[in-house]
C-alpha cells in the first residue's frame, strides 16, 4: 500500500503537490468513511464528512507538525466534521430506537436489526474500532495509523466492544453469545 | 428470538451491519466540489520554500541541547542589554547632574555621595566632590572632636557610650 511513506507525501503536498495530496486521500478515504459512519450511522453522510475533512486538511496541511501522523490528524478532523453534521442534520443515528419488525421480515433481518441496535449503543470509541475493523477488513496497520494506538490496544478495544455487544444480544433473546 | 451464536456469527453480522463495501475516493469529483481548498493547496507551490528554515528551527528547538543554547543566548542578550543600560563605571552614559546641595555634612561625605559622584563623572567628579566637601565643611577645627564629627556622619541620635 505504502509505495511512498506518508510523511514524504505530506511534505510534498504541503509544498503544493496536488498529486501527493490526492494519493493521501485515496489511502485514508476508507478509514475516514468508517469513522464518519460510526458517528453518523449513514454511509452517504459519512462520505460527505470524509470529503469535508480532506478539504480542511488541504487548507491546514502546513500546520501539521508531525507529517508521519497525518492519518491520526485527518481522523480527528473527520470526527469533528461528522459530529458537526450530526448536530446540524439531526438525522437518525445508529443508536436511535426506531426500527420495528415488519410483516415478512426474516430472522436474519431481525438479528441484523438487533445487532445494529447493539452497535449503536456502544460508546463512540468502541463503535469506531468496530467500524474500522469490519469496514472492508481494514488491516491493523491502517487502523493503527488513524487511531494512533498499538495493535495490542486495538485488539483489546475490539474485544471489549464485542463483549458489550454479546451482553446486549443475550438480553435481547440470543441464547448464547461467546465472543 | 432464540438462537445459538458464536464469535464467527457475530463477525459476519457486524460486517453486514457496517455495510463495509470499499469506499472509493473519486479525486476529480472531490477537486470540483472543493475547488477553493484544492486551489489553496496548489498555490503553495508558487510560494518561496521556507520549509528548510522552519524545519531547522523546529529541530533546534526540539533538541534539549538546542533549547539550552537558545535559553543561554537569550540570557546573554538580556544581560548585555541590562549592563549597557545600567552598567557601572565612568564609561556609561552620563546622567543629568544632580544637585550637590546636600542637606548635611554627613551626606556630603557619605559613600553614597562619593559613589554617585564617581558614576557621574569618574575620578574627576570624585575629586570635585571632595573639594566641595572640604569647601563646605572646611578643615576640622581643633575644638570639634572626631566623636562629634562621626555623630553627624552616622546620622544617629543615640547616646554614645565610648569614642
Amino acid at each position: 500500500m505504502n509505495d511512498r511513506a506518508d510523511n514524504v507525501l505530506v511534505e510534498q503536498a504541503a509544498k503544493g503537490d496536488g498529486d501527493s495530496f490526492t494519493e493521501l486521500c485515496r489511502r485514508y478515504y476508507g478509514p475516514m468513511v468508517a469513522i464518519g459512519h460510526a458517528i453518523l450511522g449513514d454511509r452517504h453522510l459519512a462520505e460527505d464528512a470524509a470529503q469535508q475533512a480532506f478539504a480542511k486538511a488541504a487548507v491546514h496541511l502546513p500546520r501539521l507538525r508531525k507529517p508521519e501522523q497525518f492519518g491520526r490528524w485527518v481522523a480527528a478532523i473527520c470526527r469533528n466534521e461528522a459530529r458537526d453534521l450530526a448536530r446540524t442534520r439531526q438525522e437518525p443515528r445508529l443508536d436511535d430506537e426506531s426500527p420495528v419488525t415488519t410483516e415478512g421480515q426474516t430472522d436474519s433481518d431481525e438479528s441484523c436489526r438487533i445487532v445494529k441496535e447493539a452497535v449503536g449503543r456502544l460508546p463512540e470509541e468502541a463503535r469506531e474500532v468496530v467500524f474500522l475493523r469490519f469496514y472492508d477488513g481494514l488491516s491493523y496497520d491502517q487502523i493503527s495509523a488513524v487511531l494512533g494506538i498499538s495493535e495490542q490496544a486495538i485488539n483489546g478495544r475490539l474485544r471489549r466492544a464485542k463483549q458489550r455487544l454479546a451482553q446486549y444480544l443475550r438480553r435481547s433473546g440470543f441464547d448464547e453469545v461467546d465472543p | 428470538m432464540s438462537e445459538r451464536i458464536d464469535e464467527k456469527w457475530l463477525d459476519n453480522e457486524l460486517r453486514r451491519v457496517v455495510d463495509g463495501t470499499t469506499p472509493v475516493f473519486d479525486a476529480e469529483s472531490w477537486k470540483q466540489k472543493h475547488a477553493r481548498e484544492f486551489e489553496a493547496l496548489l498555490r503553495r507551490s508558487e510560494q518561496p520554500d521556507q520549509s528548510g528554515t522552519r524545519r531547522t528551527v523546529r529541530l533546534v528547538l526540539r533538541a534539549s541541547m538546542g533549547k539550552l543554547a537558545v535559553a543561554a543566548a537569550v540570557i546573554v542578550a538580556a544581560g548585555t542589554l541590562l549592563v549597557g543600560r545600567f552598567g557601572l563605571g565612568p564609561g556609561r552614559p552620563v546622567m543629568a547632574p544632580q544637585s550637590v546641595d546636600f542637606q548635611s555634612p554627613a551626606r556630603i561625605v557619605s559613600m553614597i555621595a562619593f559613589s554617585a559622584a564617581f558614576r557621574r563623572g569618574g575620578i574627576d567628579e570624585l575629586d570635585r566632590q571632595c573639594d566641595r566637601a572640604l569647601e563646605r565643611l572646611g578643615p576640622r577645627p581643633n575644638g570639634v572632636s572626631m566623636q562629634e564629627l562621626l555623630k553627624d556622619i552616622s546620622g544617629l541620635e543615640r547616646e554614645r557610650t565610648s569614642i
